[in-house]
């Protein structure tokens, strides 16, 4: 039932990702191109691991063998935290080519600095506290996303639909990400249980099952998510 | 929930080796083929079967009761229901008599975002 709920909660995201699709196509597109699709495939990789290894723990939990068990719930905090790690990689990446949504959108974050710095060069030395919010400081930064040749800067137009295209692409990997952490949260909590409990989880397996099955939404909310933002890009 | 006999390991790992080359595939597809307007159906479909096989025999849907398939076939079909008036909605607003006098301004040197200036 929770996990109908669940459905919903993500498919209300989805359907207003799909509508917004279906009016910016072009800059959707260009959203996916500018992802790493290597890198999310990779995590696709993981989470199915992780998965697979949480399905082998509820298998252990029912055959009552607490060893595998707790060896399994490891084994899924592993790959979870490990998914984690690569997602915060990738966002790290967009943020430092300013693809993160927001006022500086379309400015590499390096690129925002260095024109600071000149600009406060030139300038007199009394105005150094309004450095942050002088003209000059805005007007000398470039646009640093470019168009899929690589070179074109974007028209500001376009910069639009694309900052639109990485809002949802932030929203829908940042509610994922959230709902991870939880899961993480709870194998964590039956996986130290299992050292302080030497009948957890395999007296009755119910807690196992029913984390696993949270676990499995969340890969299954990936498994819609990585094709929609990483792989539509033509 | 606690009825069924345990899935072997064997099962388990048969649906993770099919998961993970489905992945392959998609990813493989996306690069390499050039599928047109096909894309998002071959995505979807790809990512649907992956679903089935997680919701089947990972999260055990396919030796489970009918409360079970009710209660998981209840949320796909509200999802259905949401997407698909939402799109018939924001697909068929131009179809309206009168409101194509001022076309929404698609053309690619005016930019991605529709704009409606009236």
């Amino acid at each position: 039932m929770f996990l109908a709920t669940e459905i919903l909660f993500f498919g209300g995201l989805f359907t207003a990702y799909a509508v917004m699709r279906t009016l910016n196509p072009e800059a959707f597109s260009l959203a996916s191109y500018k992802l790493n699709a290597v890198l999310g495939g990779l995590n696709t990789a993981i989470l199915l691991t992780s998965s697979f290894t949480m399905a082998l723990a509820v298998w252990a939990a029912q055959t009552k063998n607490q060893s595998l068990l707790r060896l399994f719930l490891g084994l899924t905090l592993f790959f979870g935290c490990f998914f984690l790690v690569i997602k915060a990689y990738e966002w790290h990446h967009e943020y430092e080519v300013g693809l993160l949504p927001g006022k500086n959108f379309g400015y590499a974050a390096h690129g925002h600095d260095h024109a600071h710095a000149d600009d406060k060069h030139m300038s007199d030395h009394a105005h150094d506290h309004n450095q942050a919010s002088s003209p000059g400081a805005v007007a000398a930064r470039q646009i640093t996303v470019t168009d899929r040749d690589g070179k074109t800067p974007l028209t500001p137009d376009k910069l639009k639909g694309l900052q639109m295209a990485f809002l949802f692409y932030f929203m829908i990997t940042g509610l994922h990400a959230t709902h991870m952490v939880v899961g993480i949260s709870v194998m964590g909590i039956h996986w130290v249980w299992t050292f302080f409990y030497p009948r957890f989880g395999v007296d009755d397996y119910t807690p196992i099952e029913v984390s696993g099955l949270y676990w499995h939404f969340v890969d299954v909310v990936w498994i819609f998510v990585f094709p929609i933002l990483y792989l539509l890009r033509h | 929930m606690a009825a069924h006999k345990p899935i072997t390991p064997a099962t388990y790992s048969i649906v993770y080796v099919a998961l993970l080359l489905l992945t392959t595939l998609t990813v493989f597809i996306s690069e390499y083929v050039d599928t047109g307007a096909y894309e998002i159906a071959v995505a979807l479909t790809i990512a649907s079967i992956k679903t089935l096989l997680v919701a089947l025999i990972f999260m055990h849907l396919y030796y489970s009761g009918p409360l079970v398939w009710l209660s998981g076939g209840a949320g796909v079909l509200f999802l259905a229901i949401m997407m698909s008036l939402f799109l018939l909605d924001y697909n068929t607003r131009d179809w309206t008599p009168g409101r194509n006098e001022q076309p929404i301004v698609t053309s690619k040197d005016q930019g991605y975002l529709p704009r409606r200036d009236h």
